[in-house]
Parts: C-alpha cells; sequence; structure tokens
C-alpha cells in the first residue's frame, strides 16, 4: 500500500486565511501507510460496539402469576397444570408452561448474559490504525459510499481557522469550500425510518454517515459549529474513536483533518521503528511482505537478469533400430554389407546359371537314327510280352512255374 | 440423374488395424493377470518355507558339486545365458552370478573360457546354459542387442564413433572389430566383452522346459556346446 501514499499533504486554504506564494504542505504520518486489515477491524468493531449494551431479561414473575395445579388423569385431558376457579374462559386453562397462553418462557433469559467484551489493547490500537490507513485511500473512501468527487486531495487537512469556527453557518460554508459538502448532503437526504421494531424503542430514524472531522486543539469551538449538521461527526485526533473512523467495521471513512490534528499523527501513533510518544512502547505494525505480488517480484528485471537461460535443447534417447532389418543403420555401422550383399546376390545368379546350362545340356532333343533305334527296341519288347503271355500250352505254363514234373 | 463426385473412400492402413486389434488384446490379457496377481497378494507360512529349504538344498547341492571334476571347454569363446533362478538361489550362487554379470533372467555375456570361469559355471550350473557360439550368432547378438556400458550407463550402439571413442586405444574402431575379437577371442577380448553391457534376450516360446537338469540329460542347463545357436536364434 506504499504506492497510495504520498510524501506530502497539501493544507486546504479557507477564506479569511493570510494569501502566501506557496501552499503550506505537511509530511504524511507514517500511520497512513500501515497495513491495512479488515478482519481485524470487523472483530474489534463487534466487540466494541458490545461494550455499550444494557442488561435486559424477561421478568422473573411472567407466566408463574397463577396456582394451577394440574388435574391428574383420569379425565380425558393432558396433564398440563390448570387455572383454578370458574365462571370464566380463564379456568381451567393450560399455565406454567411454554406452550401455553400466558404460560413462561422456555429457560427464561437472565440480566447475568456475559454483555461486553475484553479486547486486546494492541488489537484496538491495530484496527484504529489500520482504519486511518484506510481513510488515506480514495478508492477504498469511494467503495464505502463517500461522495468525493470534488474533494482536492486524501487525505484531506484544512488549515488551523476551521478550528475557530463558531456558528454552523460558518461550518457549512467550510464544508461547501473543501468540496465535502455533497457527502454531507448524502446523508441528510437519505433519512428514512427505520425498518424494524426499532421505531418503538427509541431508535425512529435511520441515516447514512457523512464526512468526520478530525480537530486538535482542546476546546475548540468547531465541536459545536460542526457536530449538528446531519452527517457530520467530530473527534478529537487523541480520542479517535473506531466505531466512528469505521462505522459497522467497513472501513474507509472520509475524515476531514485539521492542520494540528494531522501533525500530531505521528507522535500520538509513532512510526515503524520509533515508538509513539503517547502510547507506552507502541510500534506501527509491519506486514511480513513488503510486496506480496510474487509473479511481479519474479518477473523484475532485478532478477530475471540473473538466472539461468531457458533449456531450449531437448535431450531425447537414441532410437535403436534393428541393423540385421534395416539396412541404413546397417550401413551405418558396417558400410562393407553393401558390397557382401551385392557379391552374395551376384553369386547367387551365377549359380543359377550354371545350373540352367547343366539342365538344358541334359534335354537337348535326339537325332532320327537314335529315335528309330529306340522305337525298335520298344516294338521288339512289346513282341515279347505278347508271346509270353500265351500259356494255354501246357508246356509254357510249366515253364513259367519252374517245375519239374 | 446427376452424378455425385467421385471421392476416394476413408481408409486405415491395414497395419495401424493389426496393431489396434493387438492392443486390445495385450490390453485384455494385462488386466486379467492383474486380476490374477490381486488375488495371490498374500503369502502363506508354507511359502516361506519352501523358499528358505529350497535355498540351503541349493546350497547343500553347490558344495557338492564344487567335489567333482571342473567341466572343460572346447572352444575359443564361450556365451553364458542365464535362464532360471528368482527366490530359490541361496546368496551365495546369486553372488557368482553377478559376478558374471548376469543380473537378469535371460540375459548373455560373452566370456573366454578359462579354469575361473568354468569354476564358476560349475557352481550355478542350474541356472545358466552355456555353449559355443558361432559367427552368426555372435554377429547378430552385437548388432541387434549390441549396447555400450559408458560411466554405468547403457548407451545403445547406434554408431561407430561410440566404439571408436571408447576402444580406439587398441585399434577397435568399427563393430566389425568387436566381433572379430569375440569371435577369435583376441588380444583385446577382455575390454571388448567388459565394453558391452550384458545382452538382455527374449523368452524364447519354446526351447525352455524351465528344467534344472543338464542339457546332456534332457533338462536346460548346462553346457550345450554348439546347439547353443539355436537357443540364441530364439532368443534374439
Amino acid at each position: 500500500m506504499a504506492a497510495a501514499a504520498r510524501p506530502l499533504v497539501t493544507v486546504q486554504a479557507l477564506d479569511g486565511d493570510m494569501a502566501t506564494d506557496a501552499s503550506a504542505t505537511v509530511p504524511i504520518p507514517d500511520v497512513m501507510k500501515a497495513s491495512i486489515r479488515p478482519d481485524i477491524v470487523n472483530f474489534v468493531h463487534s466487540n466494541i460496539s458490545k461494550n455499550s449494551r444494557q442488561p435486559y431479561a424477561v421478568s422473573r414473575r411472567a407466566g408463574h402469576q397463577t396456582s394451577a395445579e394440574s388435574w391428574g388423569t383420569g379425565r380425558a385431558v393432558s396433564r398440563i397444570p390448570r387455572v383454578p376457579g370458574g365462571g370464566t374462559h380463564r379456568a381451567g386453562q393450560g399455565a406454567f408452561g411454554n406452550m401455553c397462553r400466558g404460560g413462561r418462557m422456555f429457560a427464561p433469559t437472565k440480566i447475568w448474559r456475559r454483555w461486553h467484551r475484553k479486547i486486546n489493547v494492541n488489537q484496538k490500537r491495530y484496527a484504529v490504525v489500520s482504519a486511518i490507513a484506510a481513510s488515506a485511500i480514495p478508492s477504498l473512501v469511494l467503495a464505502r459510499g463517500h461522495r468525493i468527487e470534488s474533494v482536492p486531495e486524501l487525505p484531506l487537512v484544512v488549515s488551523d481557522s476551521a478550528e475557530g469556527v463558531e456558528k454552523t453557518k460558518e461550518a457549512i460554508k467550510v464544508l461547501k469550500q473543501i468540496g465535502a459538502f455533497p457527502d454531507a448532503e448524502k446523508a441528510k437526504d437519505s433519512r428514512s425510518i427505520r425498518p424494524g421494531k426499532g421505531k418503538m424503542r427509541n431508535r425512529r430514524y435511520i441515516s447514512r454517515r457523512g464526512p468526520l472531522v478530525v480537530y486538535g486543539t482542546e476546546g475548540a469551538k468547531a465541536v459545536k459549529a460542526f457536530r449538528n449538521v446531519p452527517g457530520v461527526e467530530v473527534a478529537n485526533v487523541e480520542r479517535l474513536n473506531l466505531l466512528k473512523l469505521a462505522p459497522g467495521g467497513h472501513l474507509g471513512r472520509f475524515v476531514i483533518w485539521t492542520k494540528s490534528a494531522f501533525e500530531k499523527l505521528d507522535s500520538i501513533y509513532g512510526s515503524f521503528d520509533k515508538p509513539s510518544e503517547k502510547k507506552k512502547g507502541y510500534l506501527l505494525p509491519r506486514s511480513k511482505m513488503v510486496n506480496s505480488d510474487l509473479s511481479r517480484i519474479i518477473n523484475s528485471d532485478e532478477v530475471q537478469s540473473v538466472v539461468r537461460p531457458i533449456k531450449k535443447d531437448v535431450k531425447r534417447a537414441t532410437l535403436k533400430k534393428n541393423p540385421l532389418k534395416n539396412l541404413n543403420s546397417m550401413l551405418k555401422l558396417n558400410p562393407y554389407a553393401k558390397t557382401a550383399k551385392r557379391m552374395a546376390l551376384l553369386a547367387e545368379a551365377q549359380r543359377v546359371k550354371v545350373k540352367k546350362e547343366k539342365l538344358d545340356k541334359k534335354r537337348k532333343t535326339v537325332s532320327k537314327e537314335e529315335a528309330s533305334a529306340i522305337k525298335a527296341a520298344g516294338k521288339a519288347w512289346y513282341h515279347t510280352m505278347v508271346s509270353d503271355s500265351d500259356y494255354t500250352e501246357f508246356d509254357n505254363f510249366s515253364k513259367w512255374l519252374g517245375v519239374s514234373q | 440423374m446427376a452424378e455425385d463426385d467421385s471421392k476416394p473412400l476413408n481408409y486405415i492402413s491395414e497395419v495401424i488395424l493389426k496393431k489396434r486389434k493387438s492392443t486390445e488384446a495385450w490390453a485384455l490379457r494385462k488386466k486379467e493377470q492383474f486380476q490374477q496377481k490381486k488375488f495371490q497378494s498374500i503369502r502363506k507360512p508354507e511359502d516361506f518355507i519352501h523358499e528358505y529349504r529350497n535355498k540351503e538344498v541349493d546350497l547343500i547341492r553347490m558344495k557338492r558339486r564344487v567335489k567333482r571334476k571342473v567341466p572343460e571347454a572346447n572352444s575359443n569363446t564361450m556365451i553364458i545365458i542365464r535362464i532360471q533362478g528368482k527366490k530359490d538361489m541361496h546368496p551365495r550362487t546369486r553372488k557368482v552370478l553377478y559376478s558374471l554379470g548376469l543380473r537378469r533372467r535371460f540375459s548373455a555375456v560373452f566370456v573366454k573360457p578359462s579354469e575361473g570361469i568354468m569354476a564358476k559355471l560349475q557352481r550355478v550350473e542350474p541356472y545358466v546354459t552355456y555353449g559355443y557360439p558361432n559367427l552368426k550368432s555372435i554377429k547378430e547378438l552385437i548388432y541387434k542387442k549390441g549396447h555400450a556400458r559408458m560411466e554405468q550407463r547403457k548407451v545403445p550402439l547406434t554408431d561407430n564413433n561410440i566404439i571408436e571413442q571408447e576402444l580406439g586405444k587398441f585399434g577397435i574402431v568399427c563393430i566389425e572389430d568387436m566381433v572379430h575379437q569375440i569371435y577369435n577371442a583376441g588380444p583385446h577380448f577382455k575390454e571388448v566383452a567388459r565394453f558391452m553391457w550384458p545382452f538382455e534376450l527374449n523368452k524364447p516360446a519354446e526351447g525352455l522346459k524351465g528344467s534344472k537338469t543338464i542339457f546332456k540329460e534332457g533338462g536346460d542347463t548346462g553346457n550345450r556346446e554348439d546347439l547353443i545357436n539355436e537357443l540364441i536364434n530364439k532368443m534374439n
């Protein structure tokens, strides 16, 4: 949040101030740079607002002011205590029980509840400091709903002549000069009737909150001048109330500081390394990380200039192919394989050729004389078979059998 | 009647379809195996007793085997393949297998048979088989399954530069030189054999029965002599 704070703040001049060449400026106190903790503010606000409660409870006697007694069993009715007597509708009615009309409530409330809350001093200070820091951030003040479009600067510091204002008419004039009156007007216009039972409990009207005027001089007359303007509240810088700095536990109240009040903030709350003069041993709270935007830190020039550059070359495992099947892999390992393969193929072709020649030589056609001789031999063989098969003669048959009878 | 534009049909190549089919079959088989394995994750006391007794028996048999005569080899080069051994080995037996470089089942290494090597083989006989490889087996093994050992890393032999960097000082600059040294048991056999990572062979579809009996007596283990080449062919 340090980027939202400014080192110097201009003091806004009012009517009647002595004209000077240079505008008066005051350094911004460290309290405006404290860390903003909505969770702590909400918690502390809830507990502080409990401390102004007044005890209440139902009457001790409510629901018991009768001598009702149960009729017991046998009458075909429930066993609830019943009002005695006769002659009126009241006689015989149920009493005492929480489900009966005119009975007492279940577990009647008591005045000895735990109404108030103890709050750690450090927690309360943390909440006030957070609320003050939030009031210096325009976006938070706008988000809370304040009309600050015509305000020249935030935090808004006016000269000390504003503390001398005695009349409400003059106070309104001051608000108009510094552009704070539209917020007050908004608060005035928002006055309406309260929803709920608060109307009959002395809380009939509700309205928005306007600017908070913080003065620094005790007994300043501006207190009476400003406090009756609708929506405007007044507070002394030494007694800032969290219920006014963060109404409802919501951060971002529109605060108008006088110059003397603004200058006292440093001595009241101290800084991050110098203790406060008014609160014993108090140092402003510091966050663990000055800048929690991690991606911005990583991508900054200071970091990127010292990191190692990106590794862009990806190392992959070598793919091993089968050289026995992949010829390219084989040639890479053994260039002679090509020659050996070619020689093997040539030798195969040569062997096939030689075999073919041998077969062709054996299959050559025979000459005519040889063919005739072969044919005659075949014919002679045929005649021999025919003569040998004639076994009607007994002699031939015996010759075949080879027996001598 | 208007004719539509003729377009080629959308088709998927046969190779992809075959691959898809086999992948699905493999996934189903894997799933079935996983279910079976999950069911059998509990081990009974009998399993432990059986395991420890096997280890004791293994040690006793090794001590008896050591008393026999150390076998001899009839070749310059020998290949040893580990074919068995898991929980049924005595730690001492496993240590001998590790010293031979056989850390996995179906891993193989080339050795030059010496008396020390043969004594080790006698100790681990039921878990290994060995024999005399021929040039074809040596060549195919080194070309297909050859890996180099570089700084305890397994680097495939895809380039001769890898070999030249490591073995150039011995005059071995290419994979053919390695084959030559292994086949002939040359003067730099030891460097080449140590340079190579043990071969990781495939499980043969058939050819091994899971028996611890010696090959000559019908089993799987021991010396196969020249018949080791058939086994290498199946496992490559």
